[in-house]
C-alpha cells in the first residue's frame, strides 16, 4: 500500500505580503498542491493523506471546487483530510456543506473518528479542529482498533497551544504511522512511524530550510516512509561574518556572490554578524536589491573591547558609562538592548574625542 | 603657570610695550585711558586669539576695538609664560588676512604646535569659555554665565579622564539624538508601510462590504418580488381550477356518451378476446400432444423412414408452435397497451398534460389558456427561487471571505519582525542616552557640590563670615544661603553679587585645573568691594600663592598690599 503525507498546504495565503513577489508566490502555492496530486495520480498512490490545513483560512467554495476537481481526477487514490488550526471548522464553515467526490473522506468531528477501507485493509484516524486552538492533548490516549487492518493517524498540532503531544505516549499506542502536521519544518520524530511532513511550501520568510512531502510504503505491516524534497524556491539563511577590515560595499559584494553561488530563485535572509569596524554602517536597505532578499538583520557589534575601555577611561565618564550599565555580568549574559545601549553610548563618547 | 612678559608689538595705542609679571600679586595701577583694559584684553588675545567677526557685528567686536591705532596691518605681540619650570614664547599675529601662532619652549627652543593642543595641556585644560568665566575677570561683568555650567559639565568629564581631553557630553548626546532621529523615521517608514498594508486591505474588505449589502438588498428586493409572484400563482391557480371545474361540467355530459359507447365496445373487445383465448389454448393443447406423439413414435418405431417421417412432423409442429408463440407474445403487448394510463394534471406538479375536460368545449380552451399562464408563472416562480439561492450563497461566501480578510487585517496591525529590532534599537539608544545624563549629572553634581565648597569657604573670609554658604543649582546659578533664607544674588547688594561671583570664579578655576595654580587676571574688579571686604580678597589673594595680576585706577589695592 503507498500512501502520500502532506500537510500545511495553506491555499490561500499571501506569503510576505508587500513583497514584489507576493502575489507570485500565492499562485505558487497552488501550483505545487497540484502538483503534489499529480505525483499521486502518477504513482497510484492508495493513499493521500492531508493533516490539516490544507487552507490558510476559512475556505471559499469556488476553492473547494478546484481543490475536489483536483482530488476527483485521483482514480486510483483514496484521500483523507481534516481540519487545522487555520481552517478550523468553525460555524458556518463551507467545509460543513461541500459534497466531496466519493473519493475524499473529511473527518469532521473533534473527537477522534476514522474510515477503513477495505480494500487496503487500512484504517485512517483523525480528527478536525472546530476551534482555533484547542489546549487539550487529545491524541495522548488514542488506540487504534485491533483487528488485523493497518493502522494510521493524522494529527494537527503539537505545541501548547494546538493540542499538545506527548510524543512517548503516543508512539507506543500502536499506530503504524502517524501523520503529523502544523509544524512547517520537515522533522522525523521516529524514523518510519511519526514524523512531520512539513509544509508542501514555504509560506514566509520565518519557513526557512527545504520542503516537500512524505513518500510511505505499508507492506506486511512494515513501514517505510521517506521525506522527498522539493526542488521549488527555498528561503535561505545567509549568515554574513564580518570583521573590522568589513565595508559596506565588501559586505554587498559578499552577499551578492553568494546568492549567484546558491541560486537567485531562492529567496533569502540576511543575518550580518561579527566584530565590525565601529566607524563602519552596513546601509542595509540597499541589500535588499541584491536579489530575491526577505529580510536583513544586523546583529554585528562595534569592535570594542569593554574591559579594557572601562580599565582605560577608569575615572573617566566612559569608565563609569560602562560600570553603571554593564555592572560586573559578562558581556555574553547582557540583554540586547543593554548591549547595544553600552555599545552606542560608549561610541557617542569615543567619536567626540578629537 | 606665570606669566612672565608681556610684548604688545603693536596693539590698540600700544607699539613695541614691554611688561614684565612677577610672581605674587602684580598691581598694575594708573589713570583712566592708560590702556589696563587693553593689556587685560591682550593677554586673553595671546592665548586664545581674537576672531574677527563679520558684518556689522564687526563694527564693535574685540578685534576692531584692538586694532593697532598706526599701521593697523601690523597687529601683534608676543607672551612669554612659565610652566612646569619651563618658558615658553607664544607670538601671534592677529592680522585676519595673515593670522598665525606660533609656541615655542625656549629651555628646550623645542617648537610646539597651538593646533594640536599644546597650549591648552599649558593652561591645564582650560578652554577660552572656562578662562572667561573664572580666572579672568574684566570690568564691565563679574558674573559668571550660562558658559560655566557648560564648561563645568564638560570639565567634569575632562576632569574624571585624568588629564584625557576632549571627550564632550553635549555632543555625545546630539550623536546619539540624531540616531535615534534616524531609527524613528525608519520606523516610521516601516510602519506606513505595514499601514498601506493594512490600508490595502481595509479596502478590499470595503468593497466585499459594499458587494454584500448590494446582494442583500438585493436578495430583500427578489423576496418581495416573489411574495407578489406567489400571489399572482395563487389567483391563477384558482382561476384555473374554477375554469377547469366548469369545463369538466360541460366536458362529462358529452364524455357519458362517449363511455357509454366506449363500454359498449369494451365488453365486445372483451368477448372477442375470450373467444381468441379458448381457440388458442385448443391449438396449444393440439400441438403439444401431436409433438409428444411424434417424440413417442421417434422413439419406438421400428422402421428408419417411420421414425424420419415422425421425425419430420415433429420439428413442423415445433416450428409452428415457436412461430405462434412469438406471434401472440407480440399481440399480446398490443393489448395491453390499451390499458388507460392517464393523468390528470394538478396545478401542483405544474405539469399539464392531456386535460381531462377535453379540448372540444370553449370552457375547456378558456381553461388551457389559462393553464398556459400557469406554465409560464411556474417557470418564473422557479428561476426566482435558484436566483434568490444563488444569491444566498453568493452571501454566505462573501461573509466568510470578509471574516478571512478580518483576520489578515489583525495579522497586518500586530508587528513584524523588522519592526521589533528596529524598536529595540530605539530602546538601546534611549537607555544610552539616559545612563550618559544620570553619570555625567551625578558627577557634574559632585564637581558642583566641590564648587560650592570652595567658594563658600572664600566668601566666607572675605565677608568674615557673614555669608558662609554658596549654593549652584543645575545651571550654575549662584544663590546663598543665609540662616533664614535662601538668597538669589539679585536679592543682595552689587558688592556682595560680586564677591559671590568671585568666590565662585576662583573655586571653579581650582576644579577645572584639578587645583592647579592659575594667575588671576583682574581689571577693575573690585571696584565695588568696600575696603574691609578687598582687604580680605588681597589677603585671600596672596595666601593662595598664585599669580595675580590686578588692573585698577585706584591706589588703595597697592596701599592695603603693603600692609598684608
Amino acid at each position: 500500500m503507498k500512501f502520500i503525507h502532506i500537510a500545511d498546504v495553506h491555499l490561500g495565503v499571501t506569503p510576505d505580503a508587500g513583497f514584489k513577489w507576493s502575489e507570485k508566490r500565492a499562485k505558487e502555492i497552488w501550483d505545487s498542491f497540484g502538483r503534489i496530486v499529480g505525483l499521486a495520480r502518477e504513482q497510484e498512490a492508495d493513499l493521500l493523506l492531508i493533516a490539516g490545513d490544507l487552507f490558510h483560512r476559512q475556505p471559499l467554495v469556488r476553492e473547494l471546487k478546484e481543490v475536489d476537481y483536483l482530488f476527483s481526477t485521483l482514480t486510483n487514490t483514496q484521500v483523507v483530510l481534516i481540519a487545522g488550526n487555520h481552517d478550523y471548522l468553525k460555524d458556518g464553515s463551507n467545509y460543513w456543506n461541500f459534497h466531496w467526490s466519493e473519493n475524499v473522506h473529511f473527518l469532521y468531528q473533534q473527537e477522534c473518528e476514522s474510515v477503513f477501507f477495505p480494500e487496503l485493509n487500512t484504517r485512517v484516524y483523525g480528527l478536525s479542529y472546530h476551534t482555533r486552538e484547542i489546549t487539550q492533548p487529545l491524541y495522548d490516549e488514542l488506540m487504534p482498533v485491533k483487528d488485523g487492518s493497518c493502522s494510521i493517524l493524522l494529527a494537527h498540532g503539537g505545541d501548547a497551544r494546538h493540542i499538545p503531544i506527548d510524543r512517548r505516549k503516543l508512539a507506543l499506542a500502536g499506530f503504524d504511522y502517524i501523520a503529523l502536521g502544523h509544524i512547517h519544518k520537515p522533522q522525523v520524530l521516529i524514523r518510519d512511524k511519526m514524523q512531520y511532513c512539513g509544509a508542501i511550501e514555504a509560506l514566509d520568510r520565518d519557513d526557512t530550510g527545504v520542503h516537500g512531502h512524505v513518500e510511505g510504503i505499508i507492506e506486511n505491516g512494515k513501514v517505510c516512509a521517506r521525506f522527498v524534497p522539493d526542488e521549488g524556491r527555498e528561503y535561505k539563511e545567509l549568515d554574513i561574518r564580518v570583521d573590522s577590515g568589513s565595508t559596506d560595499l565588501s559586505v554587498m559584494q559578499q552577499i551578492s556572490e553568494k546568492i549567484e553561488l546558491l541560486g537567485r530563485k531562492h529567496f533569502y535572509k540576511i543575518r550580518l554578524a561579527g566584530f565590525r569596524d565601529p566607524d563602519i554602517i552596513f546601509n542595509i536597505k540597499r541589500y535588499y536589491e541584491l536579489g530575491q532578499v526577505a529580510d536583513v538583520r544586523d546583529e554585528t557589534e562595534p569592535d570594542y573591547d569593554f574591559t579594557v575601555l572601562e580599565e582605560e577611561y577608569r575615572d573617566g565618564i566612559i569608565g563609569e558609562y560602562i560600570r553603571q550599565l554593564k555592572g560586573d555580568t559578562l558581556m555574553d549574559h547582557l540583554d540586547e538592548i543593554t548591549k547595544k545601549a553600552l555599545y552606542y553610548g560608549v561610541q557617542a563618547l569615543l567619536e567626540t574625542k578629537e | 603657570m606665570q606669566l612672565l612678559e608681556l610684548r604688545l608689538k603693536n596693539f590698540g595705542k600700544f607699539s613695541g610695550q614691554r611688561i614684565c609679571f612677577h610672581p605674587g600679586v602684580n598691581i598694575i595701577s594708573g589713570e583712566n585711558e592708560m590702556g589696563k583694559t587693553t593689556i587685560h584684553s591682550f593677554i586673553r588675545g595671546m592665548l586664545f586669539g581674537i576672531i574677527a567677526q563679520r558684518g556689522r557685528a564687526a563694527k564693535n567686536d574685540e578685534y576692531t576695538l584692538r586694532e593697532p591705532w598706526e599701521n593697523p596691518y601690523y597687529y601683534a605681540g608676543t607672551l612669554k609664560l612659565e610652566s612646569g619650570g619651563k618658558v615658553f614664547r607664544i607670538e601671534r599675529n592677529f592680522q585676519k588676512r595673515d593670522k598665525s601662532v606660533s609656541l615655542v619652549c625656549e629651555t628646550d627652543g623645542e617648537e610646539m604646535s597651538v593646533e594640536h593642543g599644546d597650549l591648552e595641556v599649558l593652561l591645564e585644560g582650560m578652554n577660552e569659555q572656562a578662562f572667561r568665566n573664572t580666572i579672568f575677570i574684566t570690568q564691565k561683568s563679574s558674573a559668571t554665565d550660562a558658559g560655566l555650567a557648560e564648561e563645568l559639565k564638560n570639565y567634569m568629564t575632562n576632569l574624571r579622564e585624568a588629564g584625557d581631553a576632549g571627550i564632550y557630553v553635549e555632543a555625545a548626546l546630539k550623536s546619539l539624538n540624531e540616531k535615534k532621529k534616524r531609527t524613528q523615521s525608519i520606523i516610521s517608514q516601516e510602519e506606513a508601510g505595514n499601514e498601506e498594508q493594512a490600508e490595502q486591505i481595509s479596502r478590499r474588505m470595503e468593497y466585499v462590504r459594499q458587494e454584500l449589502d448590494s446582494a442583500e438588498r438585493e436578495v430583500q428586493e427578489r423576496r418581495m418580488k416573489s411574495r407578489e409572484l406567489e400571489e399572482r400563482w395563487k389567483l391563477a391557480v384558482m382561476q384555473y381550477k374554477k375554469a377547469a371545474d366548469a369545463a369538466r361540467q360541460q366536458h362529462k355530459e358529452s364524455e357519458d356518451v362517449i363511455r357509454d359507447s366506449i363500454g359498449r365496445s369494451r365488453r365486445e373487445e372483451a368477448e372477442r378476446r375470450a373467444a381468441l383465448r379458448k381457440k388458442r389454448r385448443a391449438l396449444q393443447l393440439t400441438a403439444a400432444f401431436l409433438s409428444l406423439a411424434a417424440f413417442l413414435g421417434c422413439i419406438f418405431l421400428p422402421s428408419v423412414t417411420g421414425k424420419a417421417a415422425v421425425a419430420a412432423v415433429w420439428l413442423l409442429c415445433m416450428l409452428a408452435g415457436v412461430w405462434y408463440v412469438i406471434r401472440s407474445g407480440g399481440s399480446s403487448q398490443n393489448e395491453e397497451m390499451g390499458a388507460d394510463t392517464y393523468r390528470e394534471p394538478g396545478p401542483e406538479t405544474g405539469r399539464i398534460r392531456e386535460p381531462s375536460y377535453g379540448t372540444g368545449t370553449n370552457a375547456a380552451k378558456e381553461a388551457a389558456k389559462l393553464a398556459e399562464g400557469l406554465e409560464s408563472l411556474q417557470g418564473e416562480r422557479q428561476k426566482m427561487s435558484w436566483g434568490i439561492e444563488h444569491l444566498k450563497a453568493e452571501i454566505a461566501e462573501k461573509k466568510i471571505l470578509l471574516g478571512n480578510l478580518e483576520e489578515s487585517l489583525e495579522e497586518a496591525h500586530s508587528l513584524k519582525g523588522n519592526l521589533e529590532s528596529l524598536k529595540k534599537e530605539l530602546e538601546a539608544l534611549e537607555l544610552a542616552d539616559r545612563t550618559i545624563r544620570t553619570v555625567s549629572r551625578e558627577g557634574y553634581l559632585t564637581l558642583a557640590e566641590q564648587v560650592e565648597e570652595k567658594a563658600s569657604g572664600i566668601i566666607r573670609e572675605i565677608t568674615e563670615g557673614k555669608y558662609t554658604s554658596i549654593s549652584l543649582d543645575e545651571n550654575m546659578d549662584v544663590k546663598v544661603n543665609t540662616p533664614d533664607r535662601l538668597l538669589k544674588l539679585s536679592q543682595v547688594s552689587r558688592g556682595t553679587a560680586d564677591q559671590m561671583y568671585f568666590a565662585v570664579r576662583m573655586a571653579a578655576g581650582e576644579v577645572f585645573t584639578k587645583g592647579a595654580c592659575m594667575p588671576v587676571i583682574l581689571d577693575e574688579a573690585f571696584a565695588m568691594y568696600d575696603d574691609r571686604r578687598l582687604f580680605n580678597t588681597l589677603k585671600w589673594l596672596k595666601k593662595s600663592g598664585r599669580q595675580v595680576i590686578l588692573f585698577t585706577c585706584h591706589r588703595r589695592e597697592e596701599e592695603m598690599m603693603k600692609r598684608i
